[in-house]
């Protein structure tokens, strides 16, 4: 037996024993967990809001752990190898996994902690493992890799990638949670002329700055005029780097996931500029189209699909990007229970990731 | 779904009627989920059945005390979700009930002899064990009613009182088929019951009630004969000529002291007058003369042991028995009670115990 963090239906989790999981494919590998952490997903299931989540599931899609058991197919890993769970499970031969947008894998996907049983837990069973872990290497500890499972790649893939940051763009990224700053970390890779980061929290706007390398930031609820009039305020800052270019941030990337933010991201937009949603919204939003279509502007949405995880890996193993900053509460995993409390508070609580260890 | 297996999550709280002094305010509310003793399951209600006792123990009405403050109710029918550390005979995810008897001691002679509810020590469920009003009870385990996993729990939870007292009370009246059995009060939440065990277990079944909708109930229910007494001359003779001669048995389950009287006086020679029913301060009189010249029986019939009830159980999994329920939620309980003191319920009302 093992214990695990079972969902119980809306608002009802607990920390149970329960039988340790098994090979059931011969692509499957049984990883035992040595740090995991709760995503903001994992709120959002609690709550009931992922109906396809159903009660009895082990939650958790983020992990660092040793493999403990192979299926017989498997080629790319063995018994005792460090590895990195990534949050998005992989066969590396369907259509979409051939085209890099392994978030819609044919038998994979987000299905850990998901429809199938997750990480938070003492082992788990990875589906088509080996396009599924990644090697974890000996010079990199725990809280350094951690990210690398989904906060990293989401911020990279659907924010950064996706909204096409150049050299010397002005990007805006409206939300300072763990993903705005995960993203945050990401866009810095490719050197834009600046970094605005928007939110309502003046603390967290704080932290983007003293930590994560955001060069400016906007609390909407704090100004006298419109959130656009504060964006050409900075961008005024760069007009000698910019000369002849309109009004607006090149990358708009959305970080919260409610219509208000979304709309921000039109206002802002510059022409030639990219809005990349990287959200979950729960409810439709207005597209202003009648001022858009005008404006040569693209629009990107989707799910991570983890295909930029080794690049990453490199980046934190050359110091260009230090994880570590994100991980504000240490906890041991039998603790998961108080890290949700805190987690579930964050704001109050000044908490960005968890990290549960076992020692 | 919903599946009660190790993994499903029992809360911390959960929701229940509770009132703190007999006859003061009905509270639905919040209050901790009970842990099981060693002995105990702990049973994840979710339907429970509402008897006339329930209404007592909340007034307060009888010479026994009740715990306090109390969750009422002991018609509970629900899964299995946790099994103290000594339970041998149940596993998580069967199907339970939690009936009258919670617990007993089970080495009196009573016991010995299993006249279980007759144990000096028993702990009763909703009067000195918190009942089945609320959403998580515990209940011995060695008592708790074995259901068949799958059945219907809101169909079955009157069987849990109703049904296995007004079985052994018919049980208790030693008829042989064929016999006339009177069901006094058949129109009520144990006299629907009753015509129908009585039907099923072979005898000729005349019912007594009065009031809107009753007759028709019955006869549904499978009654022979029918007396109204709120519409009829005379009672006793109007039994006495449908049943050639007055029923063999009697199963007293009115609320009135009067049919019971009444009941001594028309049951046939020789027959039995079992008392079930428990008007507040009733005494049931018999003439010391026709008693002993008509050479008749009056049994008291209380509940049933765990035998009783697997046979009571059994009538009803095999479609033999079914009580007409109306289901209504948990928080509706004080409006039931209201109905059932002005006489207003046919059939017996179930509450959900999740609305």
């Amino acid at each position: 037996m093992m214990k695990a963090l079972v969902y119980g239906g809306p608002g009802l989790k607990a920390w149970k024993s329960v039988p340790i999981p098994t090979i059931l494919k011969a692509t499957d590998a049984i990883v035992k967990i040595t740090s995991t952490t709760i995503c903001g997903t994992d709120l959002h299931i609690l709550k009931g809001d992922v109906p396809e989540v159903t009660p009895g599931r082990i939650l958790g899609h983020e992990a660092i752990g040793i493999v403990e058991k192979i299926g017989q197919n498997i080629q790319n890993f063995k018994n005792g190898q460090r590895v990195i769970v990534s949050c998005i499970t992989s066969c590396g031969t369907c259509n979409y996994c051939k085209k890099n947008i392994q978030a819609h894998c044919n038998d994979g996907g987000w299905v850990l902690g998901n429809l199938i049983d997750g990480t938070q837990a003492e082992y788990v069973r990875i589906p088509h493992a080996d396009y599924s872990l990644i090697n974890a290497p000996k010079n990199l500890s725990d809280d350094q890799l951690l990210m690398l499972s989904d906060a990293l790649p989401t911020g990279n893939e659907v924010g950064a990638i996706s909204a096409k940051i150049q050299k010397d763009d002005i990007v805006a990224i409206i939300g300072c949670g763990p993903i705005g700053m995960a993203t945050l970390l990401a866009a810095k890779v490719y050197n834009p002329l600046a970094i605005i980061m928007i939110d309502m929290d003046d603390a967290r706007l704080d932290l983007a700055k003293s930590s994560f390398g955001a060069t400016h930031s906007i609390n909407p609820s704090k100004i006298s005029g419109s959130l656009l009039d504060e964006i050409n305020k900075i961008t005024a800052e760069f007009a000698d780097k910019r000369k002849g270019i309109k009004p607006g941030v090149d990358a708009a990337i959305e970080c919260v996931g409610i219509p208000k933010t979304f709309d921000m991201c039109q206002e802002i937009i510059a022409p030639g500029g990219r809005i990349a949603n990287v959200g979950v919204h729960g409810s439709k939003v207005d597209l202003q189209l009648q001022d858009l279509w005008i404006k040569n502007i693209n629009i990107s949405t989707g799910l991570v699909s983890a295909y930029s995880t080794t690049q990453l890996l490199d980046a934190i193993q050359n110091s260009q990007i230090d994880p570590r900053k994100l991980i504000t509460h240490r906890f041991k995993l039998d603790e998961i229970e108080t890290a949700y409390s805190k987690f579930g508070n964050a704001a109050e609580e000044k908490c960005m990731k968890t990290i549960l260890s076992v020692d | 779904m919903v599946e009660y297996n190790e993994r499903f999550v029992i809360p911390q709280t959960q929701k229940a009627v509770v009132f703190e002094t007999n006859g003061g305010e009905l509270m639905y509310k919040d209050i901790p989920v009970p842990e099981p003793k060693p002995n105990e399951v702990l049973i994840h209600v979710l339907y429970s059945g509402v008897c006339h006792t329930d209404l007592h123990a909340w007034k307060g009405d009888w010479p026994l005390d009740t715990k306090l403050p109390l969750v009422g109710g002991h018609e509970g029918a629900g899964i299995v979700v946790k099994l103290g550390t000594e339970v041998k005979n149940l596993k998580i995810g069967d199907y339970a009930g939690i009936k009258w008897l919670n617990g007993s001691c089970l080495s009196c002679e009573y016991c010995e002899q299993s006249l279980e509810p007759n144990c000096p020590k028993a702990d009763l469920s909703g009067y000195t064990h918190d009942g089945s009003f609320q959403q998580y009870a515990t209940a011995d385990a060695v008592q708790a009613a074995k259901i068949p996993k799958g059945t219907d729990l809101a169909e079955v939870a009157p069987i849990l009182c109703a049904g296995v007292t007004v079985y052994k009370a018919i049980k208790s009246a030693g008829l042989k088929q064929g016999d006339w059995i009177c069901i006094s009060g058949g129109g009520g939440g144990l006299g629907s019951l009753a015509i129908q065990y009585a039907k099923a277990m072979g005898y000729r079944v005349l019912a007594v009630d009065g009031g809107p909708g009753k007759k028709e109930l019955c006869e549904r229910l499978g009654c022979e004969a029918y007396v109204d007494f709120t519409n009829s001359s005379n009672i006793n003779d109007e039994i006495i000529k449908a049943t050639d001669g007055g029923p063999h048995g009697v199963i007293n389950v009115s609320v009135s002291q009067q049919a019971i009287a009444s009941s001594v006086e028309y049951v046939r020679p020789c027959g039995s007058v079992v008392l079930v029913g428990l008007p507040a301060g009733a005494v049931c009189q018999s003439l010391v003369f026709s008693h002993v010249v008509k050479s008749i029986k009056i049994i008291g019939s209380y509940v049933g042991n765990r035998a009783d009830t697997r046979e009571a159980i059994d009538f009803f999994t095999r479609g033999l028995v079914k009580s007409p329920i109306k289901i209504v939620g948990l928080s509706e309980l004080s409006h039931v009670y209201e109905e059932m003191e002005s006489g207003k319920i046919l059939g017996r009302y179930v509450v959900d115990t999740s609305k």
